[in-house]
């Protein structure tokens, strides 16, 4: 897992789910969440890297960042 | 500016749709605005480099230089990342200007008032 400066509340490993699977699995996961807690999402698909920034967007969460390790990407993700 | 989506579904598989897909994308990007191609289903296999190149469907240009065309007039190709996956497509042999993307990049533009066709 990268070094990240905050605490991370909720780890979801996507894997390779990509799509509607993907986004529908972490507004589940987040709305078992309270405001303001930070999930990490970890993702192998190309298609959340542009994904998750607009889902983000249209639910109103912050994107803190996203972190490239080789192919496998890491989402912090602030619940509003 | 308006917002237009065009989805395209077909490829080799139906090419006048391909191309008329690009050709009507072509008139939205060349009348000034917003233009997204969504390559989705079928369609997917256009965003790989060298798979339109032998698509000319009759009384229309090749289906290469209307793509090139589009791009280079600011058109936006979004290709979807599941049907991209599903036929064992590679990242590294995307065409220039086209982007994979999710259900999430492409709601978020029919969410802003995007227009959408599909071919």
């Amino acid at each position: 897992m990268p070094n990240v400066p905050y605490q991370v509340d909720v780890l979801y490993d996507a894997g390779p789910t990509g799509c509607g699977e993907l986004i529908m699995n972490l507004f589940m996961t987040m709305k078992k969440m309270s405001s303001k807690q930070i999930i990490e999402v970890v993702s192998y698909d190309l298609g959340a890297r542009e994904d998750i920034p607009a889902w983000c967007r249209l639910q109103g969460h912050t994107l803190l960042e996203r972190r490239d390790v080789d192919k496998t990407n890491h989402y912090y993700i602030q619940k509003n | 500016m308006a917002k237009i989506a065009v989805s395209i579904t077909s490829a080799k598989d139906n090419t006048d749709k391909a191309t008329v897909g690009f050709v009507v994308a072509n008139a939205s990007v060349a009348s000034g605005q917003e233009t997204v191609v969504f390559l989705n289903v079928e369609g997917a296999y256009l965003a790989q480099e060298g798979y339109a190149n032998d698509i000319h469907e009759e009384g229309f240009a090749p289906l290469k230089q209307l793509m090139g065309q589009f791009v280079e007039a600011g058109g936006t190709i979004w290709v979807c990342s599941p049907c991209f996956k599903k036929r064992g497509l590679n990242e590294e042999e995307l065409i220039p200007g086209a982007t994979i993307v999710g259900g999430a990049k492409l709601v978020e533009f029919l969410s802003q008032g995007a227009s959408c066709i599909t071919y």
